[in-house]
């Protein structure tokens, strides 16, 4: 029967495997620039930009829909939400140009933008007026 | 030709249901540990993966969206939506894969891989529309690379159990 030869593990398993991966450090590869600015999005309006080099000391920011977001010198991070599952907050600092991160129960955005980096999607160099 | 289709059917709303079981299980197991937004172990593509070959692309699909159905029950029209998307998709490539592995160049490891990798992209694609911006390529090699791991492992599980179940007579499409 046919599907008795699947059990094992061929040679295309190995090469999809190898091309994945090598695919995987090469995106990890790609330089990505310092934090410079930051945006905080809620439901498709730019609600903050903060020139992150300007922090002089860390602190927070209660946005209206319930979420609490931490800013610091070189970095910008969810800090806590009342959403159910908390993977904003568990994503971190953001701390290079192009970081994300997402709070969807809430509609929020948190995106780092730096300094003439490479915007690696779109090919073009972004500058600092770019919305 | 009737009765197999009632039988199919049947037992693709056994597989949904041991499906949603493995996703529970796997929310209580990962419950705790650091893992990046929206990537699971993904178990229940054993399933999916298995119903794709033995049942074919419509009842894999149908299962695909009793899951997306949990995730709506669950937690929320987005959550929904995002499960549906990565679901769709990656059914979708089982499916292309399966009938370009002729050859037989493939077992079910990389074919999970494949459709593994997918799905988290279905996922992340349908979360930036949602949140209406682009979530860029920063989160490209997590979504690879977890997808590589988790694919292997379902995969592998898949390749194991495979022939114990068509011994039971449960293979009817033969994919």
């Amino acid at each position: 029967m046919r599907n008795d030869r699947k059990r094992r593990i061929r040679p295309g398993d190995i090469i999809i495997t190898a091309v994945l991966l090598a695919a995987a450090l090469l995106l990890m590869l790609i330089p990505r620039g310092k934090a410079c600015t930051a945006e905080i999005i809620c439901s498709g309006e730019t609600v903050y930009t903060i020139e992150l080099s300007s922090v002089k000391e860390p602190y927070k920011l209660d946005l209206e829909n319930g979420v609490t977001v931490l800013v610091e010198r070189s970095a910008i991070s969810f800090f806590c939400s009342d959403c159910e599952n908390g993977l904003c907050v568990n994503t971190g600092r953001l701390t290079r140009a192009g970081d994300t991160a997402v709070c969807i129960p809430n509609e929020t955005i948190i995106k780092v933008r730096g300094e003439g980096s490479f915007n690696a999607i779109t090919g073009k160099i972004s500058t600092y007026h770019e919305a | 030709m009737k009765h197999k289709r009632l039988v199919r059917l049947t037992l693709t709303a056994v597989l949904a249901a041991a499906a949603l079981a493995l996703s529970l299980l796997e929310r209580t197991l990962t419950a705790g540990l650091p893992f990046p937004p929206g990537i699971k172990p993904g178990l229940s593509n054993v399933i999916v993966m298995f119903a794709c070959s033995a049942l074919g692309l419509p009842f894999a699909l149908g299962i695909a969206a009793v899951k997306s159905g949990f995730a709506f029950l669950i937690s929320g029209a987005a959550a929904g939506f995002i499960s549906l998307a990565g679901g769709i998709f990656s059914v979708v490539m089982m499916f292309v894969l399966l009938k370009l592995n002729k050859k037989n160049r493939m077992s079910y490891a990389g074919i999970s891989v494949l459709s593994a990798v997918t799905h988290n992209a279905g996922q992340l694609a349908a979360a930036s529309l949602i949140a209406g911006s682009a979530l860029y390529l920063s989160y490209a090699p997590v979504l690879l690379v977890s997808g590589i791991i988790f694919g292997l492992i379902t995969g592998v599980i898949l390749n194991s159990v495979m022939p114990a179940v068509i011994k039971k007579g449960f293979d009817f499409f033969n994919i």
